[in-house]
């Protein structure tokens, strides 16, 4: 193996390689689904919204001491309007989940405990609108300063939330898309755009000109170069476009190096089995499925059997690290475990290639 | 021809099975330095994987054989250097340059690459070196191959049909280029179906058949050992006779015609290495 001898094969289908449109797609394509996740999901936790349209006569504090009872995970979207009339418009034309009607001297009735009307404006219908209701009479009941029937003691029983609630919650459903995506980025190239530029040699038979002059071994090493560097590439301007940065570093470059040298020692072999890379184009979508949908559930709750197989799995592992990674917190245990198990894919896959390759060069 | 006598490739009992196919079975020839050395064959007669054997790329089931003084098995690295082989297949990266595409050869075989420049001048690319090698002729992009086949100034060039599907004048153009090689001293060992390209270029020619050298001569000696020994006679009466230069009494009927004055021309009818691959092979390439 000969770097000087690589080297010129490894610049060569940088420049060439991209020039293919079925190496763009395996970049372009996931690069585009990363920069649309992080424009459709946001890193907050998701709330539940209910529109609001009232009409006050006076001053009154009523849509704050609702909001404050309905809690964080309910956001209400209050709109002002000049009279009743235009309320009932909104609600009938369902611009608005619910009406409120609130007369003159409002809070000052509920202080007395004079009983002041309070007209709700409500479809037939509106779970939104229910949840309104339920929660205006504590509302009403804290504005009149009186004390709730009972003390509610909340006692939180020790089950940790799951995995995905933890992500979702904490970590943020565009940044969980975005490590999602980045996985899939690297088993693209790794074991699509890698073997095509491998098969098309051997379809072209340009493999037999290199070997003219290098090893095979040479043109393996230089591919799988190609390949580390079009991920490296990929993956940071996926997170520059998205503006993912990783809380550890050390931990998310570990998890997506490994993950790539497994993929690109998988994608070799595959260029060496179909020898046409339109062939190997056709096959990829049954090929990278199994490998690419495990990135897409890591921390949901699936059956026993499902969870082991998802942890013998290189891409599960690895997408598990990056979200420890990149958020800096151990959502999922065992990082030991994970590096195990992709780093046994690893060396599985290079002894399969070195042994394919000493047969080739035999 | 130029050759010396220091064989540049040595080949002994080299032979090539795959499975209970002998592709080559036992083939001994050498090639001396400079010289120009044809195989010849049918399909399937073991050129192409005698040349692939000999340039590393398969190896042998046995015998031994060494190109520049190297074994070809053994010392394969060495080899590679000092040798480069003009592929049957017009296998070239159709989305690179000409230019490129000898930049990136020369780079790999660590040659300069002014000599990319010198070379695409001497197949007369030099006005479409900066064309996509997709948008080249069939004659062009075989032109290429030899440039390509040339950057690291190969000692030994082997040439696997190299003139198959070129029109006459780029297939003579490629001809004389492989003239001037062997005249600088390159010693080349080609394929071809074509014998009177064989006969034109080669100074000696090895006839291949199952795997095996059926014969191996000079053109000259083969034509003389195989074909007939022959001429057509046109007589003053407009008719046409063979004779036999080695029958007596054909000699005593042509000495007749020239004594009476009949005789308006006489033609010899040299064997063709055609003639000889069908007296060796029993059918035609």
């Amino acid at each position: 193996m000969r770097f000087n001898l690589m080297l010129p094969i490894f610049r060569k289908d940088l420049r060439d390689a991209i020039r293919d449109a079925r190496v763009l797609v395996a970049v372009i394509v996931p690069l585009g689904l990363g920069i649309l996740y992080g424009q459709i999901f946001s890193d907050e936790a998701p709330t539940f919204e209910v529109d609001i349209a009232y009409h006050a006569a006076g001053q009154t504090q009523l849509l704050d001491t609702l909001q404050t009872a309905a809690g964080p995970a309910v956001k209400l979207i209050v709109t002002a309007y000049d009279d009743e009339a235009a309320v009932r418009e909104q609600v009938a034309n369902e611009d608005a989940d619910i009406g409120l009607v609130i007369p003159a001297g409002f809070d000052e009735g509920v202080a007395e405990g004079s009983s002041p009307p309070l007209t709700v404006i409500r479809g037939q219908t509106n779970s939104d609108a229910d949840l309104v209701t339920a929660i205006l009479d504590g509302a009403l009941r804290t504005m009149a300063g009186q004390q709730p029937p009972a003390t509610i003691q909340q006692e939180i029983i020790d089950e940790p939330p799951s995995a995905a609630q933890a992500i979702v919650e904490e970590l943020g459903l565009r940044r969980y898309f975005v490590v999602a995506v980045a996985v899939m980025l690297v088993a693209m190239i790794g074991m699509l755009a890698v073997p095509v530029i491998l098969a098309e040699e051997a379809e072209k038979k340009t493999l037999d000109a290199l070997v003219m002059a290098v090893s095979y071994t040479d043109v393996i090493v230089a591919k799988a170069l190609v390949g580390l560097v079009y991920v490296v590439i990929s993956v940071g301007l996926l997170l520059a476009l998205t503006g993912v940065a990783p809380e550890q570093p050390a931990l998310f470059i570990g998890a997506l190096l490994t993950l790539s040298l497994a993929m690109i020692g998988f994608g070799l072999l595959l260029g060496g089995v179909f020898k046409n890379a339109n062939q190997l184009n056709t096959w990829s979508g049954f090929i990278l499925l199994p490998v690419i949908a495990p990135a897409f559930i890591a921390g949901l709750p699936m059956p026993d059997v499902v969870e082991v197989l998802l942890k013998l799995l290189p891409t599960s592992q690895a997408v598990q690290l990056m979200i420890n990674g990149l958020s800096g917190r151990a959502y999922f245990a065992d990082t030991w475990l994970g590096f195990v198990v992709i780093l046994a894919w690893t060396a599985l896959a290079y002894l399969l290639l070195l042994r394919t390759l000493q047969r080739r060069e035999a | 021809m130029t050759a010396s006598a220091t064989p540049m490739v040595t080949v002994e009992q080299l032979a090539k099975h795959y499975g209970s196919v002998r592709a080559v079975d036992g083939i001994s020839f050498s090639v001396a330095a400079g010289e120009v050395f044809g195989l010849l064959g049918h399909n399937g007669a073991g050129k192409t994987t005698t040349i692939r054997m000999l340039t590393g790329r398969t190896r042998p089931t046995a015998g031994q054989a060494t190109v520049a003084g190297y074994d070809i098995v053994a010392e394969r690295d060495k080899i590679k250097p000092l040798i480069n082989l003009v592929f049957e297949d017009q296998n070239l990266y159709e989305r690179l340059s000409g230019r490129e595409t000898l930049h990136f050869f020369a780079d790999l075989y660590q040659a300069p690459r002014s000599r990319a420049d010198d070379l695409l001048e001497l197949v007369g690319l030099t006005e479409a070196a900066d064309r996509k090698v997709k948008t080249y002729s069939t004659g062009m992009k075989q032109r290429l191959l030899v440039a390509r086949a040339l950057i690291n100034e190969p000692r030994v060039l082997f040439l696997d049909e190299p003139t198959r599907g070129l029109d006459p004048s780029s297939a003579r153009d490629l001809r004389d280029l492989v003239k001037n090689l062997s005249a600088q001293g390159t010693t080349i060992v080609l394929t071809t179906h074509y014998m009177e390209e064989a006969d034109e270029l080669c100074d000696r020619v090895a006839f291949l058949s199952q795997g095996k050298i059926v014969a191996l001569d000079t053109p000259r000696e083969l034509k003389l050992r195989y074909g007939q020994r022959s001429a057509t006679v046109l007589l003053d009466d407009r008719s046409e006779h063979t004779v036999r230069l080695d029958d007596p009494a054909d000699a005593d009927r042509l000495a007749a015609w020239m004594r009476d004055g009949r005789v308006l021309t006489i033609h010899s009818n040299e064997g063709t290495l055609e003639d000889v691959f069908i007296a060796l092979a029993g059918r035609p390439l």
